[in-house]
Protein backbone atom coordinates (compact mmCIF):
# COMPACT_ATOMS: atom_id res chain seq x y z
CA UNK A 1 0.00 0.00 0.00
CA UNK A 2 1.54 3.84 -0.80
CA UNK A 3 2.19 5.98 1.88
CA UNK A 4 0.42 9.05 1.75
CA UNK A 5 2.70 11.96 1.41
CA UNK A 6 2.62 14.94 3.62
CA UNK A 7 4.08 17.72 3.18
CA UNK A 8 5.61 20.63 5.64
CA UNK A 9 2.45 22.52 5.93
CA UNK A 10 -0.03 19.70 6.44
CA UNK A 11 2.41 17.15 8.66
CA UNK A 12 0.70 17.36 11.80
CA UNK A 13 2.46 17.94 15.50
CA UNK A 14 2.65 15.54 18.04
CA UNK A 15 -0.30 18.05 20.08
CA UNK A 16 -2.11 18.34 16.60
CA UNK A 17 -2.24 14.28 16.63
CA UNK A 18 -3.91 14.07 20.25
CA UNK A 19 -6.24 16.63 19.63
CA UNK A 20 -7.53 15.15 16.28
CA UNK A 21 -8.13 11.90 17.77
CA UNK A 22 -9.75 13.65 21.22
CA UNK A 23 -12.54 16.01 18.88
CA UNK A 24 -12.86 12.42 16.44
CA UNK A 25 -13.44 10.58 19.81
CA UNK A 26 -15.63 12.60 21.34
CA UNK A 27 -17.92 13.03 17.76
CA UNK A 28 -20.60 15.49 18.89
CA UNK A 29 -19.94 16.56 22.06
CA UNK A 30 -16.25 17.69 21.07
CA UNK A 31 -15.76 20.87 22.65
CA UNK A 32 -12.76 22.61 24.56
CA UNK A 33 -13.66 21.25 28.09
CA UNK A 34 -14.31 17.33 27.03
CA UNK A 35 -11.36 17.35 24.76
CA UNK A 36 -9.11 19.31 27.14
CA UNK A 37 -10.59 16.17 29.73
CA UNK A 38 -10.09 13.43 27.46
CA UNK A 39 -6.18 14.51 26.60
CA UNK A 40 -5.06 14.41 30.19
CA UNK A 41 -7.05 10.90 31.11
CA UNK A 42 -5.68 9.11 28.48
CA UNK A 43 -2.68 10.51 27.84
CA UNK A 44 -1.82 11.87 31.43
CA UNK A 45 -0.37 14.79 30.26
CA UNK A 46 -1.80 18.39 30.96
CA UNK A 47 -3.29 20.78 28.44
CA UNK A 48 -3.97 24.28 29.16
CA UNK A 49 -6.70 25.85 27.40
CA UNK A 50 -4.16 28.74 25.78
CA UNK A 51 -2.51 25.44 23.84
CA UNK A 52 -5.52 23.56 23.10
CA UNK A 53 -7.22 27.03 21.67
CA UNK A 54 -4.27 28.21 19.46
CA UNK A 55 -3.93 24.35 18.52
CA UNK A 56 -7.81 24.55 16.99
CA UNK A 57 -6.89 27.55 15.17
CA UNK A 58 -3.91 26.11 13.59
CA UNK A 59 -6.31 22.76 12.44
CA UNK A 60 -8.79 25.36 11.34
CA UNK A 61 -6.51 26.93 9.32
CA UNK A 62 -4.89 23.63 7.50
CA UNK A 63 -8.72 22.81 7.03
CA UNK A 64 -8.57 20.03 9.14
CA UNK A 65 -11.57 20.95 11.33
CA UNK A 66 -14.43 23.22 11.11
CA UNK A 67 -16.43 25.18 14.44
CA UNK A 68 -19.59 25.86 15.12
CA UNK A 69 -21.11 28.06 17.74
CA UNK A 70 -23.21 26.06 20.31
CA UNK A 71 -25.67 27.24 22.23
CA UNK A 72 -25.03 29.79 25.53
CA UNK A 73 -25.89 28.11 29.16
CA UNK A 74 -26.32 30.01 32.51
CA UNK A 75 -23.50 27.75 33.82
CA UNK A 76 -20.97 29.18 31.79
CA UNK A 77 -21.88 32.83 32.38
CA UNK A 78 -24.18 32.80 29.25
CA UNK A 79 -21.22 32.11 26.57
CA UNK A 80 -21.07 29.67 23.88
CA UNK A 81 -19.70 26.41 23.02
CA UNK A 82 -16.97 25.93 19.94
CA UNK A 83 -18.17 22.83 18.50
CA UNK A 84 -15.25 21.33 16.77
CA UNK A 85 -15.84 18.53 13.72
CA UNK A 86 -12.93 16.57 11.92
CA UNK A 87 -13.19 16.79 8.41
CA UNK A 88 -11.95 15.06 5.23
CA UNK A 89 -8.86 16.77 5.18
CA UNK A 90 -7.83 16.03 8.82
CA UNK A 91 -8.83 12.42 8.74
CA UNK A 92 -6.11 12.46 5.67
CA UNK A 93 -3.82 13.65 7.92
CA UNK A 94 -4.71 11.17 10.59
CA UNK A 95 -4.36 8.23 8.33
CA UNK A 96 -1.15 9.76 6.62
CA UNK A 97 0.85 9.96 10.23
CA UNK A 98 -0.49 6.50 11.50
CA UNK A 99 1.11 5.05 8.46
CA UNK A 100 4.65 6.48 8.82
CA UNK A 101 4.14 5.83 12.62
CA UNK A 102 3.39 1.91 11.97
CA UNK A 103 6.05 2.00 9.05
CA UNK A 104 8.53 3.21 11.82
CA UNK A 105 7.56 0.71 14.21
CA UNK A 106 7.53 -2.08 12.25
CA UNK A 107 10.34 -4.52 13.00
CA UNK A 108 10.72 -2.99 16.95
CA UNK A 109 7.52 -5.24 18.36
CA UNK A 110 10.39 -6.94 20.84
CA UNK A 111 11.87 -3.68 21.70
CA UNK A 112 9.09 -2.05 22.81
CA UNK A 113 6.94 -4.34 24.12
CA UNK B 1 -57.24 59.36 38.25
CA UNK B 2 -57.66 62.80 39.79
CA UNK B 3 -60.12 62.48 42.59
CA UNK B 4 -61.10 65.81 44.45
CA UNK B 5 -59.09 65.89 47.35
CA UNK B 6 -61.48 67.69 50.26
CA UNK B 7 -64.87 65.17 48.91
CA UNK B 8 -63.21 62.28 47.00
CA UNK B 9 -65.25 62.54 43.96
CA UNK B 10 -63.86 61.24 40.44
CA UNK B 11 -62.90 64.36 38.32
CA UNK B 12 -62.34 64.30 34.87
CA UNK B 13 -59.62 66.53 34.99
CA UNK B 14 -56.27 65.79 33.13
CA UNK B 15 -53.36 65.27 35.73
CA UNK B 16 -51.12 67.61 33.72
CA UNK B 17 -53.25 70.76 34.44
CA UNK B 18 -51.62 73.59 36.34
CA UNK B 19 -53.31 74.65 39.71
CA UNK B 20 -54.41 77.85 38.40
CA UNK B 21 -56.05 76.23 35.08
CA UNK B 22 -58.30 74.06 37.48
CA UNK B 23 -62.20 74.20 37.89
CA UNK B 24 -64.06 74.28 41.18
CA UNK B 25 -65.46 70.94 41.87
CA UNK B 26 -68.40 70.31 40.82
CA UNK B 27 -69.90 68.90 44.49
CA UNK B 28 -67.73 70.61 46.70
CA UNK B 29 -66.21 73.80 45.13
CA UNK B 30 -62.62 72.80 46.26
CA UNK B 31 -59.79 72.88 44.09
CA UNK B 32 -57.67 70.53 46.13
CA UNK B 33 -56.95 67.50 43.91
CA UNK B 34 -55.52 63.82 44.64
CA UNK B 35 -53.49 61.94 41.95
CA UNK B 36 -53.51 57.97 42.20
CA UNK B 37 -51.47 55.81 39.87
CA UNK B 38 -51.68 52.00 39.86
CA UNK B 39 -48.26 51.19 40.77
CA UNK B 40 -48.81 47.51 41.46
CA UNK B 41 -49.82 47.30 37.75
CA UNK B 42 -46.94 49.16 36.59
CA UNK B 43 -44.16 47.39 38.39
CA UNK B 44 -45.61 43.57 37.14
CA UNK B 45 -45.50 44.71 33.69
CA UNK B 46 -41.67 45.78 34.19
CA UNK B 47 -40.54 42.79 36.15
CA UNK B 48 -42.12 40.21 33.72
CA UNK B 49 -40.95 42.55 30.57
CA UNK B 50 -37.18 42.03 31.99
CA UNK B 51 -37.40 38.09 33.20
CA UNK B 52 -38.40 37.98 29.65
CA UNK B 53 -35.60 39.62 27.89
CA UNK B 54 -33.15 37.83 29.88
CA UNK B 55 -34.39 34.44 29.21
CA UNK B 56 -34.31 35.48 25.57
CA UNK B 57 -30.76 36.27 26.03
CA UNK B 58 -29.83 33.06 27.38
CA UNK B 59 -31.29 31.39 24.93
CA UNK B 60 -29.57 32.78 21.84
CA UNK B 61 -27.45 31.50 20.34
CA UNK B 62 -25.74 34.33 18.26
CA UNK B 63 -22.05 35.17 19.51
CA UNK B 64 -22.60 39.30 19.53
CA UNK B 65 -26.27 38.61 22.37
CA UNK B 66 -23.95 36.83 24.84
CA UNK B 67 -21.07 39.28 25.40
CA UNK B 68 -21.42 40.67 29.06
CA UNK B 69 -22.17 43.97 28.81
CA UNK B 70 -18.66 44.96 30.42
CA UNK B 71 -16.93 41.80 29.15
CA UNK B 72 -15.95 40.46 32.47
CA UNK B 73 -17.62 37.05 33.35
CA UNK B 74 -17.88 38.35 37.05
CA UNK B 75 -17.53 34.12 38.36
CA UNK B 76 -13.67 34.20 37.40
CA UNK B 77 -11.04 36.38 39.58
CA UNK B 78 -10.79 39.44 37.55
CA UNK B 79 -7.15 40.04 36.92
CA UNK B 80 -6.53 36.69 35.34
CA UNK B 81 -9.31 37.28 33.34
CA UNK B 82 -8.36 40.32 32.18
CA UNK B 83 -4.55 39.11 31.32
CA UNK B 84 -6.37 36.76 28.90
CA UNK B 85 -8.40 39.43 27.60
CA UNK B 86 -5.26 40.75 26.33
CA UNK B 87 -3.97 37.45 23.80
CA UNK B 88 -7.64 35.99 22.69
CA UNK B 89 -9.68 37.23 19.61
CA UNK B 90 -12.95 38.62 20.14
CA UNK B 91 -15.11 34.66 19.57
CA UNK B 92 -12.13 33.29 21.80
CA UNK B 93 -13.04 35.55 24.83
CA UNK B 94 -16.53 34.14 24.60
CA UNK B 95 -15.63 30.23 24.04
CA UNK B 96 -12.61 30.00 26.19
CA UNK B 97 -13.72 32.05 29.11
CA UNK B 98 -16.77 29.73 28.99
CA UNK B 99 -14.95 26.67 29.01
CA UNK B 100 -12.48 28.35 31.93
CA UNK B 101 -16.11 29.51 34.39
CA UNK B 102 -17.68 25.45 33.78
CA UNK B 103 -14.25 24.02 34.96
CA UNK B 104 -14.04 26.36 37.40
CA UNK B 105 -17.40 25.70 38.74
CA UNK B 106 -16.51 22.44 39.06
CA UNK B 107 -12.88 22.80 40.71
CA UNK B 108 -14.87 25.21 43.56
CA UNK B 109 -16.86 21.82 44.08
CA UNK B 110 -14.35 19.93 44.37
CA UNK B 111 -10.92 22.25 46.39
CA UNK B 112 -13.51 25.61 47.73
CA UNK B 113 -13.35 29.01 46.00
CA UNK B 114 -9.55 29.44 47.55
CA UNK B 115 -8.46 25.94 45.75
CA UNK B 116 -10.03 27.06 42.43
CA UNK B 117 -8.94 30.65 42.00
CA UNK B 118 -4.96 29.14 42.68
CA UNK B 119 -6.27 26.23 39.86
CA UNK B 120 -7.51 29.62 37.85
CA UNK B 121 -4.48 31.23 37.95
CA UNK B 122 -2.40 27.96 36.78
CA UNK B 123 -4.49 27.45 34.04
CA UNK B 124 -4.04 31.46 33.13
CA UNK B 125 -0.43 31.37 33.35
CA UNK B 126 -0.10 27.79 31.36
CA UNK B 127 -2.25 29.59 28.58
CA UNK B 128 -0.31 32.93 28.49
CA UNK B 129 2.91 31.12 26.55
CA UNK B 130 0.67 29.61 23.86
CA UNK B 131 -1.01 32.29 23.12
CA UNK B 132 1.71 34.66 23.30
CA UNK B 133 3.74 32.95 20.64
CA UNK B 134 0.90 32.81 18.79
CA UNK B 135 0.82 36.76 18.68
CA UNK B 136 4.69 37.08 18.67
CA UNK B 137 4.36 34.47 15.31
CA UNK B 138 1.56 36.85 13.41
CA UNK B 139 3.26 39.78 14.15
CA UNK B 140 6.54 38.06 12.92
CA UNK B 141 4.84 37.34 9.32
CA UNK B 142 3.17 40.62 9.29
CA UNK B 143 6.66 42.19 9.47
CA UNK B 144 8.13 40.28 6.96
CA UNK B 145 5.38 40.88 4.61
CA UNK B 146 6.10 44.60 5.32
CA UNK B 147 9.96 44.42 4.80
CA UNK B 148 9.85 42.29 2.08
CA UNK B 149 11.36 39.40 4.03
CA UNK B 150 13.42 40.41 6.56
CA UNK B 151 16.06 36.80 7.40
CA UNK B 152 16.01 37.86 10.83
CA UNK B 153 12.45 37.88 11.43
CA UNK B 154 12.01 34.48 8.92
CA UNK B 155 14.17 32.95 11.72
CA UNK B 156 12.31 34.01 14.28
CA UNK B 157 9.18 32.92 12.51
CA UNK B 158 10.85 29.60 12.19
CA UNK B 159 12.05 29.50 16.17
CA UNK B 160 8.47 29.96 17.12
CA UNK B 161 6.88 27.28 14.87
CA UNK B 162 9.40 24.95 15.57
Amino acid sequence: METPKADKRTRLGEFEEIVLLAILRLGDNAYGVPVRRLIETETNRRASFGALYTTFDRLEKKGYISSRQGGATTDRGGRSKRYLTVEGAGLEALRSSQYARANMLSGLQPELA
Amino acid sequence: MVTCKNCGIGLSEEAGLLPAMRAPCANCGSLSRLFSVDIFESATAVTSVSAHYFRVEIESASVPTVIAPSNASGVLPRLGELLLYLFLTRTERINLIGDLIEDYHEASAKFGRKGATRWFYVQVFRSLWPLLRRLLFKVGIISCAAKGGSWVLKLIAQLLSA
